[in-house]
């Protein structure tokens, strides 16, 4: 085989390529989205908690939270 | 003669073989061309396919992790309800113990509670009165952010005055004592013929409930 049969192969081989490169380009299904696909994932919690702090949970600490009432109280004597 | 005419034929018969194989070796280097794009399109589809799948695969893991660790949170912040820390500062003594948690950091911006909680630790204080109170708004300064992630702040602005500047003492240790935590951001303490004025900003915190759901996460190729 001669060189310019070779050389006649690698370019028959690389035009080929590119057109079959051009062609499954432009059809979507060979390409995947390039906007990505949505994949639904959720985030992880374990079991374990943490005890309250004594440093602000002890019997000395202030709770100022004032309890709101709507309406009339049902359990008000 | 003959034999001169035999060599011509073989020359032709040659000739014409290397030129099928030509065609041949041609068309085939095309169609290896072709197969090569059309594999390396494939090889992406696989890589961006065997993603998703990677990634469908972890949440259901998450999902299966999650759902055996529910039974072992309930039952841990269960017996939360009988931590004698939460049950000492309950707001009303039918309360339940968890609620302390919620009283101490509330899961919304709830700037009126803020007031009143307030109004609360400066009214226990025998002459202590409060001239101005407002919550929710930074006035003047550098914004504050929250040193916690996921924590945010409420601020507020307070002018309390009193004629025993022990009773504005008391307001401040009323302040470090609650559960609610009360940072102060600065403070101006001024000092009349008859009165003592204590000028404060300061931030409550709140932290947003968390949700636990499915959300949508883009996997590009």
């Amino acid at each position: 085989m001669k060189k310019s049969d070779i050389a006649m192969i690698i370019l028959i081989a690389s035009i080929s390529a590119f057109i079959a490169f051009a062609i499954a380009n432009s059809l979507s299904f060979f390409t995947p989205p390039s906007s990505g696909e949505k994949v639904k994932t959720i985030s992880s919690y374990s079991s374990s908690v943490q005890e309250p702090d004594t440093a602000v949970f002890h019997t000395d600490a202030l709770n100022p939270t004032v309890k709101t009432v709507i309406g009339t109280d049902s359990q008000a004597n | 003669m003959a034999e001169k005419q035999t060599s011509v034929g073989k020359r032709q018969k040659i000739a014409q073989s290397n030129k099928t194989m030509f065609f041949w070796i041609a068309g085939m280097s095309a169609v290896v061309g072709v197969c090569a794009v059309l594999a390396w399109f494939l090889v992406q589809q696989l890589i961006f396919h065997t993603k998703i799948a990677n990634e469908a695969d972890k949440t259901v893991s998450t999902i299966t992790k999650n759902k055996t660790a529910v039974e072992a949170l309930r039952d841990n912040i269960r017996a939360l309800e009988v931590n004698p820390g939460l049950n000492a500062v309950k707001a009303e003594p039918d309360e339940k113990a968890l609620q302390v948690i919620l009283d101490a950091l509330p899961a919304d911006n709830n700037n009126l509670a803020l007031g009143s909680s307030i109004q609360k630790l400066v009214g226990s204080v025998t002459g202590a009165k409060i001239e101005a109170l407002s919550t929710g708004e930074q006035i003047g300064g550098q914004a504050i952010n929250s040193p916690v992630s996921g924590v945010e702040i409420i601020p507020f602005n307070m002018v309390v005055t009193s004629n025993d500047v022990n009773a504005l003492k008391e307001v401040l240790q009323n302040f470090e004592r609650s559960i609610r935590i009360i940072d102060i951001d600065n403070y101006v303490l001024d000092k009349s013929d008859v009165s003592y004025k204590l000028s404060l900003t300061g931030h409550a915190y709140y932290k947003p409930a968390v949700k636990v759901e499915l959300k949508d996460k883009v996997i590009k190729p």
